[in-house]
């Protein structure tokens, strides 16, 4: 019987709040899809480590982990699978902002301001180069200024 | 007439996300020290950045769900079995009560570092914040210690001869340690400390070291506990 957790899956298990922190953004907050994308994210490294012998070096594992859920998430958007209404958030919060941005905007924002990757990481996730990714970035910047200034504007207003 | 360094507006942005090389962060660094008004718009810039930052942080303490903490588990090679030599090391352990291997505080532990072990004629037992954790948090949880110290529980299982223990650790990178504590009449009696090998190649600086891995093996009656098990456990007080 196995009892020990095995290096591998401590560190997997290490990441799993921040898996978690990604996929709500991901989901747009929506509680149950992004613990069923963490989970099917789970599954698909496992598969792929399986396969390769088990052979990862820990360092980029956040990568491979954002990485999966990415596109596991796009897969989702593309196949109009019913989707969890995105969470109900204060209008004036941070976290509304962001959520309202568009899904590459959002990736990006999820992995290089919350997640605090750089360029060149995120650019490993999404498969782009580094320096297409700083530009996404700059972009995502933009509109997340301007989204939590109208949120500024609104609480300024109520 | 005070000489003000002009620094271009999209440099800033650069600068406030951390984007810049060395060279230009150092640059706009030596700018921001010669001029207020400058610092002042910087902070400017980076106050709504960094409260978008940790928009999504109160979700890393949130309790995972066990659909997560099962995949996260996946379907693992059973472990190999312990050499006789580590064996040997876990029953020294045992013995001893305690083991510290290759420790000294971490500096991230230090100076504000939290009192994790409390030394006692009956043996060595958990401190105050980390009995806290010990006693509330659930698998794959993030909580912190002390100055912002992350602590996670790894495992929690039955140990022959009755109670509960739970494998932890603390810290993170160089300073991560890793442990385990046992339930003793209301306390948690902490059988192992260790820290991680830091020198050594990954992944093996990243898991427990071997000796708290063969005293779990040693220790462990039947499986770990699973989610629902332990959410049990931890909501009865560990009765």
């Amino acid at each position: 019987m196995r009892h020990r957790r095995s290096a591998l899956e401590t560190q997997l298990l290490r990441l799993a709040p921040r898996m978690r922190r990604f996929a709500l953004v991901l989901t747009q907050g929506a509680p149950d899809s992004a613990n069923a994308l963490v989970a099917a994210a789970y599954d698909n490294l496992w598969r792929k480590f399986a396969k390769n012998n088990a052979r990862h070096e820990s360092d980029d594992l956040d990568i491979l982990a954002f990485g999966e859920m990415v596109s596991l998430w796009r897969d989702h958007l593309s196949n109009n699978d019913r989707l969890e209404p995105p969470a109900i958030l204060p209008p004036a919060s941070p976290k509304a902002a962001i959520l309202s941005l568009a899904i590459d905007d959002r990736v990006v924002i999820g992995l290089m301001v919350i997640e605090r990757l750089s360029a060149q990481q995120a650019g490993a996730v999404l498969d782009i180069s580094a320096q297409r990714a700083a530009q996404i970035h700059s972009r995502a910047r933009r509109s997340l200024d301007i989204a939590l200034s109208a949120n500024r504007r609104a609480e300024g207003a109520a | 007439m005070p000489d003000i360094p002009f620094v271009p507006e999209n440099k800033l942005v650069a600068y406030a996300d951390g984007f810049l090389p060395p060279t230009e962060m150092a640059e706009v660094e030596a700018a921001l020290s010669r001029s207020p008004a400058l610092a002042k718009r910087v902070a400017r810039i980076k106050q709504p950045r960094e409260r978008a930052a940790a928009a999504f942080d109160d979700t890393l303490t949130q309790a995972l769900s066990p659909e997560i903490l099962k995949a996260a588990g996946g379907a693992a090679a059973p472990n190999p079995r312990p050499s006789l030599v580590w064996v040997g090391v876990a029953l020294a352990i045992l013995s001893v009560g305690i083991f510290i291997g290759r420790v000294s505080v971490p500096s991230t532990l230090s100076p504000d570092s939290p009192h994790l072990v409390v030394a006692t004629m009956r043996g060595n037992y958990a401190g105050l914040e980390l009995e806290r954790f010990l006693d509330t948090a659930e698998t794959g949880q993030e909580l912190h210690l002390g100055n912002n110290i992350p602590a996670h529980i790894i495992l929690t299982f039955a140990a022959r001869g009755g109670g509960a223990c739970r494998q932890f650790e603390v810290g993170a990178e160089k300073s991560l340690m890793s442990g385990v504590a046992c339930r003793d009449e209301g306390n948690w009696r902490i059988e192992v400390l260790a820290k991680h090998d830091a020198e050594a190649d990954a992944p093996a600086a990243n898991t427990a070291p071997e000796p708290i891995n063969v005293l779990i093996d040693s220790m462990i009656e039947g499986a770990p506990y699973e989610a629902e098990q332990e959410r049990a456990i931890i909501a009865a007080r560990w009765k």
